[in-house]
């Protein structure tokens, strides 16, 4: 084969680079960016559960991943500037890739030990706890009467167990499969 | 001190580990099941059966991924990524006509070692005799093992085994293993004594 279609040599490009250097932030970066879309969408999807609780989850889980493929990204950045240093200073600069591919891996698993679960549950908690209030006041109609007292229904509870997915309580940041 | 650091990046073994996606995404799961639940029992603001049915859940969840990612890597991905790959680059001297992805392998494997090692390795019989680089090419890549001092490598091969390995992530490890492993994690829950059958009961002790 002499003339590749732009399609064949786009994918060439993208095999040759994956073959020549690959990076362990690709792989991570490709788990974030696809729980957080895939996540929330098979959420939203879930007609058992109900619409406040869908939505709250669904939120929750696309905010992770945005938090995640973020975190990455800068630590890998971080992690980059580091080897070129330790790279130059012991004149190792032909084996710079090397030299990043294994810095990439460590920083991937840190990030994913203690990066994301600390801004999860520190830093995104107070955004979540707005959104759970917003969602309190859209979802929850004043009554314009006063309410049947003889009426058996129960409000919406939102737990862990009952959800599946979440650790602590309804509003915690790190969950359970946060898988990021 | 720092040229032993650099030593340690640079060591050939940990860069091709550190290459692999299969290994990364392993060794990231390997951390989150493991540092995720020793995390959740450290938070002291949440009671103590709370902490262990989190965490033994959070453990659970990611082994259970992690298994059933590496169970569909070999059985799918590589396989048919590697054959797609081939397909879509059909002819091209950079992706040769390997039987499949395992072949791809033993030749790698061999290709790396040094010239003297390659002659009998256990591997070398899992080469076709009649694959070459292309037509044109006098010798086999059999050839090119035993003759060459530096036998070609491909790049693209190696790169279309990544890019199944990270399709395989996204529908694999992100999609089914995700969806799957919570239909197995709550019967597990429950004969570890965590959870009970009736999820109303539970709520109630929340």
């Amino acid at each position: 084969m002499t003339n590749l279609t732009p399609f064949q040599q786009k994918f060439k490009n993208l095999c040759l680079r994956l073959g020549k250097s690959n990076n362990a932030v690709y792989g991570a970066l490709t788990i974030a960016a696809s729980k957080g879309i895939l996540r929330p969408t098979f959420t939203m999807m879930d007609k058992k559960q109900e619409k406040k609780s869908r939505t709250y989850t669904a939120f929750r889980e696309g905010l992770t991943g945005a938090v995640a493929f973020i975190s990455y990204l800068i630590t890998n950045a971080g992690v980059n500037k580091l080897a070129a240093k330790i790279a130059q200073k012991t004149n190792n600069l032909n084996k710079l890739p090397q030299m990043k591919a294994t810095l990439s891996l460590i920083s991937v698993s840190l990030t994913a030990l203690f990066v994301i679960p600390g801004i999860c549950n520190y830093a995104t908690k107070p955004l979540l706890d707005e959104f759970q209030k917003h969602l309190h006041k859209k979802y929850t109609p004043t009554p314009k009467t006063k309410p049947d007292i003889n009426q058996n229904v129960q409000p919406p509870v939102f737990t862990s167990l009952q959800y599946g997915r979440i650790y602590n309580n309804f509003n915690s940041g790190l969950r359970i499969g946060g898988g990021l | 001190m720092i040229d032993k650091i650099a030593a340690v990046l640079t060591n050939p073994k940990f860069a091709n580990f550190a290459m692999n996606t299969k290994y990364t995404v392993t060794t990231e799961s390997i951390f989150k099941a493991t540092g995720r639940p020793a995390a959740i029992m450290l938070d002291n603001n949440v009671d103590k059966d709370t902490r262990k049915y989190a965490a033994t859940k959070e453990g659970l969840y990611q082994m259970l991924c992690l298994g059933i990612y590496l169970t569909m890597i070999p059985l799918f991905f590589k396989r048919y990524g590697f054959k797609l790959a081939q397909k879509i680059l059909k002819g091209d001297k950079d992706l040769p006509v390997f039987k499949n992805a395992n072949e791809y392998l033993a030749y790698a494997k061999i290709a790396s070692l040094p010239k003297n090692e390659r002659n009998g390795h256990k591997l070398l019989p899992k080469i076709s005799d009649t694959l070459k680089i292309s037509k044109e090419d006098n010798l086999t890549l059999k050839q090119h093992l035993l003759n060459d001092e530096k036998p070609p490598e491909f790049p693209v091969a190696k790169g279309a085994l990544e890019l199944s390995n990270l399709v395989g992530t996204i529908i694999g490890l992100a999609w089914i293993a995700s969806e799957l492993s919570n239909y197995i994690l709550h019967p597990l829950m429950r004969k570890l004594g965590f959870e009970n059958k009736n999820p109303q009961h539970l709520d109630k002790k929340v």
